[in-house]
């Protein structure tokens, strides 16, 4: 998947928290409620650049575009964390884990909830990793 | 197939003429023409070197038939010989006949021969007859089956139907038809037969080249989207987007960066993005950069350059078409560089300068100039387009009407240059090619002289058939008529209003009682004949001579332009007859001078004037008669020499007192409540029908706005509407202001002053903006005032400051003013070697420097500045009534003209001169400005005028107050004052002046006589309009005038008189203090 910058992403934020799709109009209002107004050439700009990097597809509706995110947040999430985890751990999974823990980013809880999703998740399937 | 190659050699002519035509325009066009016209007037020409419409007879057509005929005799005197010759020895070999061909083709060749529908069959029945050859010709003569070998080759195979005819007499009546096409010889077939070969050669030759071109720019597009990044910094891109929003473009347009580029391009069609070399380029640089590529993608330069890309590919054997290629794209440049400074302010012109100089340095290692749009090209272009930049100035009417005429003219030229068609479709007519560019008259116009036209094209501006055509000046005289001015009179100042002025030009100044001012006035500048009189003879004949020499001097050594002259020449009797008619005749050297309020009503059977307030002085000056109104109460009312017949006339009367009891309770709770009415101007109208009189009052010959302003309060609202249309469109600004300006109580008049304002706005129309600006209410002036900044509207801008003085307005005109003053800085020779600008002050400081300082006296400018309402006494300036402190008069070049400082100011004024040295703007320093100077002073040892002078001087200062500025307890004893009284109060040592009840719609401005011995003041007053912009807004709404006084002579124990005026009459006033119970 093609990286994409901080502004593009909040682009994506916004069609995802809007189920996905969303008209022009839509993502403006939006856009204003976080704060930023940006102009209608931004937008589109960065709407056609999500475009060419496939995350976005569009359909018009009458004279509108329907923007559509072809990538669900999590598919995005994971993804970017599969590149972080190979860029900065180079796959080591358990070194970001524990880089988590140790600086208080999962708490005692959250590690327990995980884990009884891991036992879980082991007990339903033999797969793991 | 080589029809085609005609056509495009006739269309390669008559464009390559055209192209001549325009080339040897240029240095007539370059700087009086708009680069713009200079830039799509190429189309013409592209559109003469693509399209084959061409009209009956044209000069190319013609050309090309005649060559045409010329050969079709030699053909046909060939056709005998070459008949008998086939006849004879027809199966002679090819051989023989290809070489005589050749000799043909060599004389024919550049000369079209054939006719259209023919050679389209003898092509193809050349490539018959060449393969069945052998056989026919064996056959044909052997067999005598002419009829068959016509079959095969075709039935208009003419050298079989030659051949047959030899043979076969008895068939040769039937076959006459055939035969008499004399063109078929075989000569021509084959020189045709080469047309085809080159024709193909032509085709491929453009066909590769285009080609070559669209590759070459796929494969730098391509390039340059590689190499490039988009844009992520949010910042730019919202500049970038805001840039966009404020240029009202639709589409969107993706910013990217390639350091591989030179200089930020727009490429690509649809999707449009522009390349920038470097996201770090300074904020203004990107700002001009992206306004430049912007305009070329708002103006589809792209599809343009493409369009002459194509010509040029097509027309690759013709030279000048690469000329035209390289001439295009020169002005597309400069023509996108005007666009773009149209609508900057003069300071950003200079940014814009810079920008395009620091393109050039920017590195970068890939260029194209093909048909992508880059900021620059090439250092020599770069100069042209610094130049252009400034010299910009906007076109004047004169210099439209000229590009229209030259432009009528080339189309003309261009249609009739026309091209060569084939006769078969020249029966169609009008051509496809006509109705697609809606030129369907001009083949009759061109038919009729145009083919004349072009020898006379390039040498026609500079001729006498634009006789402006060499004035640089900018004035608009050519007026239509006699509507070209207007005369507009105030107190003992006629104005004469050229075209399109109105009368805020009009320069205020005082002229002395028995004297006249006659102004001639443009939009930039004025002539004034000023001060004229008393005059010695009394009758029209004798004062129209003194005027008249008082201006003839002034023609006689070229100060004043023959048009002028000519106006004047119209203009003066006529308001010598106003003079003689008016009760101010100048030979009545006790004459009375004053204003009153004047109007004009429709009351059937009347058109009735109107005056009314009229002052007590002048009573005795009218008979009179009293009328009884309906409520029993009386009025006296006067009627003027011209009227008082009417005191007789009982139906008149009747009208009157009819009129009176109308309007005078209708006003009576108003501002304006009408007493003393004057009658100056009775007109009957009988029964005649309400609207077909305003029609008769508004149009020619009739046209009389006094008459028609009666009459328009009496329409219905769609028809004043209507009106109110007509007369914007007409430019009839003074029937306008004076219609709108009736409308003022109804509801509809807020919508409409915003919406000709806004139509004013949109068409560019200064004199309508200016005269509605003031009509705005305060909210949407506000509004008014951020559009036009947003929009950078300079112009309007400052119409539209001109009405906002108080001070929470002005915050909003701060940066303007701040703006303004930058932009006094020399500019027309910033671009020399020297880029180093001398500040105000270094300037300051040369001129106190120079000898120049210690020669000038301030008196020398007396009356200058009067005229920008400077008023100098005792070597003390006055400027709306504070005394001024620091005063820079700088010339066009920020030089100094005159500077002066009087440390008892309290208001510092720069003056602004033109090229010319006529000062056209009066401002404000603002408080830092001053600080700067004053700074300044300290070191130079500049002499305070009173100091200069002596210290005698008796100091009078007059201000203009509101309530607002003035303490409770005089708020108090104003209140207490009496209605219609002057009253001088005397607050705390202050004095003020001060009456009660005054029209609502006038304000005063007030001047100072001060006398020599300081002990006798006069104190003038005299109305001034609320819409001029010596009235703040604030003082517009006060319906008083309130005049702080003080006086502070010399010898402090010296008493002094105060006389009070008021509209030159004197007036009685009552002191008192606030101290008095």
């Amino acid at each position: 998947m093609q990286q994409i910058s901080d502004y593009e992403l909040e682009l994506m934020k916004v069609i995802w928290a809007n189920g996905g799709t969303a008209l022009y109009a839509e993502i403006v209002a939006a856009l204003s409620v976080k704060g930023m107004e940006w102009t209608k050439n931004t937008i589109i700009t960065l709407l056609s650049r999500l475009i060419d990097k496939g995350l976005l597809k569009t359909n018009k509706i009458g004279h509108r575009n329907k923007y559509t995110a072809i990538v669900s947040e999590d598919e995005y999430q994971s993804s970017q964390t599969e590149t972080f985890l190979h860029k900065v751990y180079e796959g080591n999974a358990k070194g970001l884990v524990s880089a988590l823990i140790q600086k208080d980013l999962l708490s005692a809880a959250d590690y327990e909830d995980l884990k009884k999703y891991w036992e879980e998740l082991n007990g339903s399937s033999a797969t793991g990793n | 197939m080589n029809e085609l190659l005609k056509i495009i050699l006739s269309l390669s002519l008559s464009g390559s003429i055209l192209i001549l035509a325009l080339l040897l325009l240029r240095p007539l066009c370059q700087n009086r023409m708009s680069w713009r016209w200079q830039y799509y007037i190429w189309l013409l020409v592209i559109a003469r070197l693509l399209l084959p419409f061409t009209p009956d007879t044209s000069v190319t057509g013609n050309l090309f038939r005649q060559a045409e005929n010329h050969i079709v005799q030699t053909a046909a005197s060939g056709d005998a010989a070459g008949t008998g010759y086939t006849a004879q020895a027809d199966n002679t070999a090819d051989t023989e006949r290809s070489a005589q061909s050749g000799d043909v083709t060599e004389t024919e060749r550049p000369i079209q021969s054939d006719d259209a529908t023919e050679t389209g069959h003898s092509t193809q029945s050349d490539n018959a007859t060449e393969t069945k050859r052998p056989a026919q010709s064996g056959d044909a003569t052997g067999t005598g089956q002419p009829a068959q070998a016509d079959a095969a080759t075709g039935n208009t195979a003419p050298s079989a139907d030659a051949v047959g005819s030899s043979l076969t007499a008895a068939d040769k009546t039937e076959r006459t038809d055939s035969i008499d096409k004399p063109s078929a010889t075989p000569a021509v077939r084959i020189s045709g037969n080469i047309l085809s070969t080159l024709c193909a050669v032509w085709l491929v030759i453009a066909l590769l080249l285009f080609v070559r071109k669209v590759t070459i720019y796929q494969s730098f597009v391509k390039y340059v989207n590689a190499g490039s990044s988009p844009v992520d910094d949010i910042d730019l891109l919202e500049r970038f987007g805001q840039i966009i929003a404020g240029q009202h473009i639709r589409g969107t347009i993706d910013l990217r960066v390639n350091s591989l580029v030179s200089s930020p391009l727009l490429i690509g069609f649809y999707h449009a993005r522009i390349v920038l070399p470097t996201v770090d380029l300074p904020a203004d640089d990107f700002y001009y950069s992206i306004l430049h590529e912007l305009t070329h993608y708002r103006r589809k330069d792209m599809f343009y350059k493409w369009l002459v890309q194509l010509t040029v590919c097509l027309h690759w054997f013709n030279p000048f078409v690469y000329l035209m290629g390289h001439e295009i794209n020169r002005l597309c440049e400069l023509s996108c560089d005007e666009r773009v400074i149209r609508s900057l302010p003069e300071i950003s012109r200079k940014l814009y300068g810079d920008t395009l100089l620091n393109s050039l340095t920017a590195d970068g290692s890939y260029r194209d100039t093909l048909a992508s749009l880059t900021l620059n090209e090439s250092k020599e272009l770069l100069k042209g387009r610094l130049e252009a930049i400034m010299k910009y100035r906007k076109k004047t009417r004169l210099i439209l009407t000229a590009t229209l005429c030259i432009t009528a003219m080339l189309i003309c030229a261009t249609v009739s240059m026309g091209a060569y068609m084939p006769a078969s479709s020249r029966n169609y007519s009008p051509s496809p090619a006509d109705a697609l560019l809606s030129l369907p008259e001009i083949p009759s116009l061109s038919a009729a002289g145009g083919t004349k036209s072009l020898p006379d094209l390039p040498d026609a501006p500079g001729a006498g058939s634009f006789p402006g055509f060499d004035d640089e000046s900018g004035y608009y005289i050519y007026t239509d008529g006699d509507k070209g001015y207007d005369i507009f009179f105030r107190k003992n100042r006629y104005s004469i209003l050229i075209d399109g002025t109105n009368t805020s030009y009009i320069p205020t100044g005082s002229i002395t009682d028995g004297c006249f001012g006659i102004y001639l006035i443009q939009k930039d500048e004025y002539m004034s004949l000023a001060p004229l009189g008393p005059f010695s003879g009394s009758d029209a004949a004798a004062i129209t001579a003194e005027i008249k020499e008082s201006y003839d001097s002034a023609a006689s050594d070229n100060r004043l332009v023959l048009d002028h002259k000519e106006i004047l020449d119209d203009a003066i009797p006529r308001i010598v007859s106003h003079i003689l008619d008016s009760e101010q005749a100048p030979e009545n050297t006790n004459a009375v001078f004053y204003n009153y309020v004047q109007q004009f009503h429709y009351q059937k059977p009347y058109i009735v004037g109107l005056g009314y307030n009229v002052p007590s002085g002048t009573w005795h000056l009218y008979n009179n008669t009293s009328v009884t109104l309906s409520d029993h109460s009386s009025i006296t009312v006067y009627f003027n020499a011209e009227c008082k017949k009417y005191i007789q006339d009982k139906t008149a009367i009747d009208t009157i007192t009819a009129l009176l009891d109308q309007i005078v309770p209708q006003r009576a709770k108003t501002t304006r409540p009408i007493k003393d009415p004057l009658i100056v101007n009775m007109e009957y109208v009988g029964d005649a029908d309400l609207y077909s009189l305003a029609e008769k009052y508004y149009s020619e010959p009739h046209e009389d706005l006094a008459y028609f302003s009666a009459l328009f309060p009496e329409l219905d609202s769609r028809t004043q509407q209507q009106y109110l249309e007509r007369m914007f469109e007409d430019d009839g600004i003074g029937f306008f202001m004076c219609c709108i300006g009736l409308l003022k109580d109804t509801e509809t008049y807020n919508e409409l002053v915003k919406h000709y304002l806004l139509k004013a706005y949109e068409q560019g129309d200064n004199s309508f903006f200016s005269a509605l600006a003031p009509m705005l209410d305060a909210a949407s002036r506000k509004r008014w005032l951020e559009k036009c900044k947003e929009e950078s509207s300079n112009t309007f801008y400052y119409y539209l400051l001109q009405n906002l003085q108080d001070d929470e307005d002005m915050i909003w005109g701060d940066s303007w003013s701040k703006d303004f003053f930058d932009q006094k800085e020399p500019y027309e020779d910033l671009y020399d070697e020297d880029f180093e600008e001398a500040s105000p002050i270094e300037l300051l400081e040369d001129w106190l420097d120079t000898a120049e300082y210690e020669e000038h006296d301030i008196n020398d400018y007396q009356d200058e500045y009067n005229e920008q309402n400077i008023v100098i006494i005792k070597n003390a300036c006055y400027y709306q009534n504070a005394r001024v402190r620091i005063l820079m008069d700088v010339r066009a070049d920020g030089s100094f003209e005159n500077f002066a400082y009087n440390k008892r100011g309290t208001v510092d004024l720069r003056l602004i001169r033109d090229n010319n040295g006529r000062i056209i703007h009066v401002e404000y320093l603002t408080a830092e400005e001053s600080a700067e100077i004053l700074e300044e002073i300290d070191f130079y040892p500049v002499s305070d005028e009173n100091d200069k002078h002596n210290d005698t001087t008796n100091i009078i200062d007059l201000n203009r107050l509101t309530k607002q500025e003035i303490s409770d307890t005089l708020v108090n004893t104003l209140d207490s004052c009496e209605t219609g009284k002057w009253y001088l109060i005397d607050d705390d040592g202050c004095q003020y002046i001060y009456y009660n009840g005054l029209p609502h719609s006038y304000a005063y401005e007030p001047w100072i006589n001060g006398s020599e011995t300081g002990d006798l003041i006069t104190v003038e007053i005299a109305d001034i309009n609320i819409n001029s912009p010596l009235l703040r807004s604030d003082e517009a709404l006060s319906h008083y005038v309130l005049l702080a006084f003080s006086y502070t002579p010399h010898d402090p124990e010296a008493a002094f008189s105060l006389t009070l005026k008021y509209n030159n009459v004197p007036v009685t006033y009552e002191s008192i203090s606030t101290a008095a119970p």
